[in-house]
């Protein structure tokens, strides 16, 4: 067992960190929603959001932002930040305007989704999503967040 | 000796695979390689290892997130959470600030902080960002770097995944071949609400009941020094909470059987943080604030 911990351990540890991307690289968005920002900067102007699985080419890349190229449009250009994108493919069956088949839906199906956690939801009455539901829409503002790391002399980014 | 060099010659030459979705190829490449060259019990290590990132390489960041979900949901009918709004955002602050500096991959939904109301002293983490900290833990930092270090370690147990990795590989491929068909039905839902309910089993006996082992927590207290630093905060405040927790434990190894004591998790960060560049002593700023927000504490 720990041998196989080890060899885990050390192969892990190089695919934690978000590597930039090379040119080129077609990429999904592998969160929610991702903001979209004007510049790389990370105080830059957000000028929209992208769901989960939209697809995006990559123009240019660092560790901590990208700049992308929306797959389906190329006028369509912003930055976003590295850890949010995937290179493997993932499809959001809620997403209208994501490209996908009928093969692709329903290989989404696959493992948990939203319908999974309902039917768990009737076999478990006791469980308490409510909760969870709450403490999810506990929210950090950006302007909060600005003046708490300004106020506490902490960093952000690597500005 | 030799097999260790061994091992860590195959690690390098591995390294420059980047990627997860290689992961399983490098297993097996490393299988290959070692088979070949009379390293049988690598060999056959690394296929084992290969099969296993097969089944986990279709975990998809959806359903990490849902899969940590049933476990928060579960947590939840276990403890009660503690209600004040300006701590809790005072926490998710602290939260947002560390996981802004990482530059590891995000989480399908972001990170949450709440607290539980309890005495007890402890803290969990799920595959859904969702991060638990009781009262009783609370209460044991003196300042807000120590409130950052155990924010840290339980965002780093959710970025090095060891709650998934509770989970035993067959939940995951049985959970897979169930959704072969074409169309998901509700038949087919209710199969995965069972898969669901064994997992989070799975990962209530780990996180829960005997602790993550000795390795991981050694690993989250590593990673957590550098999401420290990056963020300003000082490292050497993790020190202060392990102190602490020995104090509070009274050399019992506590709760968890494999859990390590606080000596030993020091004695890996004695190791660890040589490699952390130490930020420029700023503790002075947040002072004030620390006592504003937790003064409920006492």
């Amino acid at each position: 067992m720990k041998k196989i911990a080890l060899i885990f351990f050390c192969l892990m540890a190089t695919t934690l960190f978000a590597k930039p991307f090379k040119k080129g690289t077609t990429v999904y968005i592998a969160v929610k929603i991702a903001e979209i920002k004007k510049s790389e900067s990370n105080y830059s102007e957000v000028i929209g959001a992208a769901a989960y699985g939209r697809k995006f080419i990559v123009l240019e890349s660092n560790e901590k932002r990208t700049q992308v190229q929306l797959a389906d449009d190329k006028t369509r250009i912003g930055w976003v930040s590295t850890g949010s994108l995937t290179k493997k493919k993932v499809f959001n069956t809620n997403d209208k305007m994501a490209s996908t088949t009928l093969d692709e839906i329903s290989i989404s199906g696959k493992g948990f989704s939203e319908e999974a956690e309902n039917a768990y939801k009737t076999s478990n009455k006791n469980l308490n999503y409510e909760e969870v539901d709450k403490i999810e829409k506990i929210e950090v503002f950006e302007k909060e967040l600005l003046s708490f790391v300004k106020e506490g002399n902490l960093k952000l980014g690597t500005e | 000796m030799k097999k260790i060099f061994k091992i860590a010659i195959i690690t390098l030459l591995t390294s420059f695979f980047g990627s997860c979705a290689t992961l399983t190829n490098t297993l097996e490449f490393v299988g290959d390689v070692a088979n070949s060259t009379g390293m049988e019990e690598i060999g056959s290590v690394a296929k084992a290892g290969a099969s296993i990132s097969k089944a986990t390489e279709s975990i998809t960041p959806e359903n990490e997130y849902y899969i940590g979900r049933a476990v928060a949901a579960t947590l939840l009918t276990n403890y009660k959470t503690f209600e004040n709004s300006s701590e809790e955002l005072y926490l998710n602050l602290i939260c947002k600030v560390l996981t802004e500096n990482s530059s590891n991959s995000e989480m399908f939904n972001g990170y949450h902080v709440k607290m539980l109301d309890t005495n007890e002293v402890n803290a969990f983490s799920t595959s859904g960002g969702h991060i638990f900290i009781t009262k009783g833990m609370l209460k044991c930092a003196e300042d807000e770097d120590s409130l950052a270090a155990v924010i840290a370690h339980e965002i780093a147990h959710i970025q090095l995944k060891h709650s998934l990795k509770a989970i035993k590989a067959s939940r995951w491929t049985n959970a897979l071949k169930q959704t072969a068909t074409a169309v998901v039905s509700v038949a087919g839902n209710a199969e995965l609400a069972n898969d669901m309910n064994d997992m989070v089993g799975d990962v209530f006996t780990e996180m829960v009941q005997n602790g993550y082992s000795k390795e991981q927590e050694f690993d989250s207290d590593t990673l957590a020094l550098t999401l420290m630093a990056d963020s300003g905060y000082n490292p050497n405040k993790m020190y202060k909470m392990l102190e602490m927790l020995e104090k509070i434990q009274n050399g019992n190894t506590g709760v968890y059987k494999t859990h390590p004591s606080p000596q030993e998790r020091i004695k890996n960060i004695d190791n660890s943080i040589k490699k952390v560049k130490i930020p420029e002593n700023t503790e002075s700023f947040r002072e004030k604030r620390f006592y504003f927000f937790t003064k409920i504490e006492g």
